[in-house]
C-alpha cells in the first residue's frame, strides 16, 4: 500500500483529501506545517507528498527545496496542491522538482488521477518491494 | 469769406470766373469801341476837312478862271462866276471852320480867311480898274494871293491827310495794344482762374483728406484720433458725424475689450486652477496655452508660449497622440512628477473655428494614479478573495463528491438530489472564482501574452472540435465557413482560442436551434474573426454593456449558467492584442460577435 503524506494547514482539506485517498486505497499521513512536513518526509519516507504552498513556519517552496536537497528525500515525488495558480509559482515549483501542480479547487477524480499517475511513474519496482515487505509482514 | 456750404464755395468759384470773363468781354468791347471811334474820326472829320479844302481849291481856281475871263473883258460872265464861286468858297470855308479837329487847323483857316478877304477886296479893285491896270493888279496882287491861298489850302489838306494817316496809325497801334492787352488779360485771368480753382479744390479737398486719414485710422482699429475739420460745410458736418461715430466705436470697443478681458481672465483662472495639466497647441503644434499644473509636471519655468511642443516637452508618445487626433482610444501614460511615477490619462479635443482659420488641440492629462491604485487594490482584493475561496471550495467539492459517490455509505434519493444541487453550485462558484482570477490577472497584466505567427483557421478548427457534439445534441448547425486561406495573425493562440471558445459557447448556450457560423477574414492590416448566430439576439440597451463584468442580457439572468465574466475577459484579451471586439445584434434575429487582431506582418506599429 502506497503511503502518501498530505501537507496542508487547513484541517478540512486534510480531511477530504485524506478520506479520498484512503477510499482509493492509499495509506495517508498528515503534516500541518512546513517543518513537520520535512520531518515526516524523513521519518516515514512516503511514496508521494501532496504539498500545499502557503504553509505556516516554512512555506511550500522551502519545503520542496529542503526535500530535494536532502538525499534521503530527494527521490520522493512531490505534487503541489495549492490555491496559487500564477505562472511564476507554477514555473518555480516545477523547476524546483515538483512532479505536478494541481490548482485548488480540484475534483476528487482529477486528484486521484494525478496521484495515480505519479505513483505509477515511480515504477512497479518499488511497488514490488513494498509488496514483498507486506508479504513479510 | 463767410460762405459755409460746399455748394456755396463751388458757386462762388463759378461766380468769380463769370465776373472775370465779363471783365474781359467788357474790356474787349471798350477796345473795339475806341477803335471804331478812331476810324470814325478819320472817315468823317478829316474827310470833311479834306473835301472842304478840295472844294475851296476848286472854287478859287474857278475864280482865277473868272479873273482870266475878265481879263479878256467878258465882264458879266466873269463877274458872275467870280461871285458865285466866292459864295461857294465861303460855304466850304465855313464848313472847314466848323470842323476844326487838328491843332493848327484854326490858324491856317484864319490865315486863309484873311488872305481870301484880301483876295476878294483886291478883286473889287481889279474889277473897278481899267483894262490895262487889271493885268497889273492881277499879276501883282491877285495871282500871288491866289497862289498863297491855294498853298494854304493845300497845307490844310495836308495836315488833315496827315491827321488821317496819324489816326490810322493810332487806330492800328490801339488795335495792337488791344490785342496785347486782351492776350495779357486773358493770360492773367487764366492764371488767376487756375490759382483760384486750385485753391478752391484744395479748400474742398483738405477736409476730405483729413476725413480719409481718420477713416484709415479707424480701419486700423485706432479710435484715438479725431478728425480735425474746421470748415462748416457738408464735409465739416460729415467730419462731425464721423467723430461722433468714432467716439461711439471707442466706447463700444472699450466695452468689448473689457468683456473680452473678463472672459479671458475667467478662462485663464479656470485653466490655471485646473488640477489636471492642460496644454493647448495650434496646428503647427506650437504651444498657445499651458497651465501651471502642466508647467509643473514638465518642469517648465520660462515662458514657453509659441514654442514647438517637442522643443520643451520631451514626451514623444504624448506628441504622437496629439498629432493624430483620429482613432482615439483611451490611453494612459506614466509620467514622473516630483520623482514619483504617476499615471495620466490623456484626452485631446480639436477646436476648429467656422472659417477653419485656426485649429487648436486641447490636451488634458488627467491624473488617474489614485484611480489606478484603487483599481489595483480592487484587483488585488478580488485576487485575494478568490484565492481564499479556493481552499474551502476544494473541501466542499471533494467532500460532496465523496458523499454523492456513496463512498461514505448509501444515500436515499432525496439526500442525493440535495447534495447534487449543492455540488452543482460549488462547481459554479469554482468557475466564477477561476474567471475572476483570470480577469484580474489579465487586467493587472500578470498574464503574459505569447505573441506569434498563428494560423487563425487552424485555431478556429481546433477550438470548434469539442463543440460539435454539443451542437448536434441541441440540433444546432455549427459551421466554420473558412472563406479565406492563409489567415495569419500575430497573436497568442491559446488566448484567441479561449475567446473563440467563449463566443461559441455563449452562442450554443443561448440558442435552441438554428445555426452558428464562424469565419475569419483578412481586412487590410487586420484579421477579422466573427461568430454569428441566429439565436434570440441581444436587446439594444445591453449591447454596449455586455463586455462589462457581470453583465448578462435580459432574461438570461435567471436561467442560464455562466459567470458573466467571459466577455469581459475576452475583451481584455483582445485589447491586449491591440484589437477590438464588438457585437451587432437584432433582437429575435441573432447576434454577430466580431473581433479583429493584427494581421501577421502588420503588427509592428501596434505591438511592442
Amino acid at each position: 500500500m502506497s503511503k502518501i503524506l498530505v501537507v496542508d494547514d487547513e484541517k478540512n482539506i486534510r480531511l477530504v483529501v485524506g478520506k479520498s485517498l484512503e477510499k482509493a486505497g492509499y495509506a495517508v499521513d498528515y503534516a500541518v506545517d512546513g517543518v513537520e512536513a520535512v520531518d515526516k518526509a524523513n521519518n516515514i519516507s512516503p511514496d508521494l507528498i501532496l504539498l500545499d504552498l502557503r504553509l505556516p513556519k516554512m512555506n511550500g517552496f522551502l519545503v520542496l527545496e529542503a526535500l530535494k536537497s536532502d538525499a534521503a528525500t530527494e527521490e520522493i515525488p512531490v505534487i503541489i496542491l495549492s490555491a496559487l495558480s500564477e505562472e511564476d509559482d507554477v514555473q518555480k515549483a516545477i523547476s524546483s522538482g515538483a512532479e505536478d501542480f494541481l490548482v485548488k479547487p480540484i475534483s476528487q477524480s482529477d486528484l486521484l488521477a494525478a496521484v495515480e499517475e505519479s505513483i505509477m511513474e515511480e515504477g512497479t519496482g518499488q511497488e514490488e518491494i513494498e509488496g514483498e515487505d507486506n508479504n513479510e509482514k | 469769406m463767410n460762405i459755409k456750404t460746399l455748394k456755396g464755395k463751388i458757386l462762388l468759384g463759378f461766380a468769380v470766373m463769370i465776373l472775370i470773363l465779363a471783365g474781359v468781354v467788357g474790356w474787349s468791347i471798350y477796345n473795339f469801341e475806341t477803335l471804331s471811334n478812331a476810324i470814325n474820326d478819320i472817315l468823317v472829320e478829316n474827310y470833311r476837312s479834306i473835301k472842304a479844302s478840295d472844294s475851296m481849291v476848286e472854287s478859287i481856281e474857278r475864280q482865277d478862271s473868272a479873273l482870266l475871263l475878265l481879263l479878256r473883258s467878258t465882264e458879266e460872265q466873269g463877274q458872275e462866276i467870280f461871285r458865285r464861286n466866292e459864295k461857294e468858297f465861303y460855304t466850304w470855308l465855313a464848313r472847314a471852320e466848323d470842323n476844326i479837329t487838328i491843332e493848327g487847323e484854326g490858324a491856317i483857316l484864319e490865315k486863309i480867311n484873311e488872305k481870301y478877304f484880301e483876295f476878294v477886296s483886291n478883286f473889287d479893285q481889279f474889277y473897278n480898274a481899267e483894262e490895262d491896270q487889271r493885268w497889273q493888279i492881277y499879276n501883282q496882287q491877285l495871282l500871288p494871293s491866289f497862289n498863297e491861298i491855294k498853298n494854304d489850302i493845300r497845307e490844310l489838306r495836308e495836315i488833315n491827310r496827315q491827321a488821317m494817316v496819324d489816326a490810322q496809325g493810332s487806330a492800328n497801334s490801339r488795335a495792337n495794344q488791344a490785342i496785347i492787352y486782351t492776350i495779357g488779360l486773358a493770360l492773367l485771368v487764366t492764371a488767376f482762374s487756375l490759382i483760384f480753382a486750385f485753391y478752391l479744390t484744395k479748400q474742398i479737398l483738405r477736409p476730405i483728406k483729413e476725413l480719409e486719414k481718420g477713416i484709415k485710422e479707424v480701419a486700423a482699429r485706432n479710435f484715438q484720433r479725431k478728425v480735425e475739420v474746421a470748415s462748416e460745410d457738408e464735409i465739416g458736418v460729415l467730419a462731425d458725424e464721423f467723430n461722433e461715430m468714432i467716439s461711439k466705436l471707442k466706447e463700444y470697443e472699450k466695452l468689448n475689450v473689457k468683456k473680452l478681458l473678463m472672459e479671458k481672465e475667467k478662462s485663464e483662472a479656470v485653466v490655471n486652477n485646473l488640477s489636471s495639466p492642460l496644454i493647448v497647441t495650434d496646428k503647427d503644434h506650437k504651444i498657445v496655452l499651458i497651465n501651471e499644473t502642466a508647467k509643473e509636471l514638465f518642469s517648465l519655468r520660462e515662458d514657453v508660449l509659441g514654442t514647438h511642443f517637442l522643443e520643451v516637452i520631451k514626451a514623444e508618445e504624448i506628441f504622437e497622440y496629439i498629432k493624430n487626433p483620429e482613432a482615439k482610444e483611451e490611453k494612459t501614460f506614466l509620467l514622473k512628477k516630483n520623482d514619483k511615477k504617476r499615471h495620466y490619462r490623456i484626452s485631446t479635443k480639436q477646436v476648429i473655428d467656422e472659417d477653419e482659420e485656426y485649429q487648436f488641440t486641447v490636451t488634458l492629462l488627467e491624473d488617474i494614479t489614485r484611480l489606478k491604485e484603487i483599481d489595483n487594490m480592487k484587483s488585488e482584493f478580488v485576487s485575494t478573495v478568490s484565492h481564499e475561496f479556493r481552499t474551502p471550495l476544494t473541501s466542499m467539492n471533494m467532500g460532496l463528491s465523496m458523499v454523492i459517490n456513496e463512498d461514505t455509505g448509501e444515500l436515499n434519493e432525496e439526500q442525493k438530489e440535495l447534495l447534487e444541487a449543492a455540488y452543482e453550485d460549488v462547481e459554479r462558484l469554482t468557475e466564477l472564482v477561476n474567471d475572476l482570477l483570470d480577469l484580474s490577472k489579465i487586467e493587472s497584466g500578470k498574464i503574459e501574452m505569447e505573441f506569434d505567427k498563428v494560423d487563425v483557421n487552424d485555431i478556429i478548427e481546433k477550438t470548434l472540435n469539442p463543440f460539435h457534439k454539443q451542437a448536434e445534441e441541441k440540433e444546432i448547425e455549427l459551421k466554420f465557413k473558412q472563406s479565406e486561406d492563409n489567415v495569419f495573425a500575430y497573436a497568442d493562440p491559446s488566448k484567441i482560442s479561449w475567446v473563440i471558445s467563449n463566443l461559441v459557447g455563449n452562442a450554443l448556450r443561448y440558442a435552441d436551434e438554428g445555426k452558428i457560423e464562424v469565419d475569419a477574414e483578412i481586412k487590410g492590416r487586420r484579421v477579422l474573426v466573427s461568430v454569428a448566430d441566429n439565436g434570440p439576439g441581444i436587446p439594444k440597451e445591453y449591447q454596449s454593456k455586455i463586455f462589462e463584468k457581470f453583465v448578462r442580457a435580459g432574461s438570461d439572468k435567471e436561467e442560464k449558467s455562466g459567470t458573466g465574466l467571459g466577455l469581459a475577459i475576452a475583451k481584455e484579451i483582445i485589447t491586449a492584442h491591440n484589437g477590438r471586439i464588438w457585437v451587432e445584434s437584432e433582437e429575435g434575429e441573432g447576434s454577430t460577435f466580431s473581433f479583429y487582431i493584427p494581421r501577421y506582418g502588420y503588427q509592428e506599429e501596434n505591438n511592442e
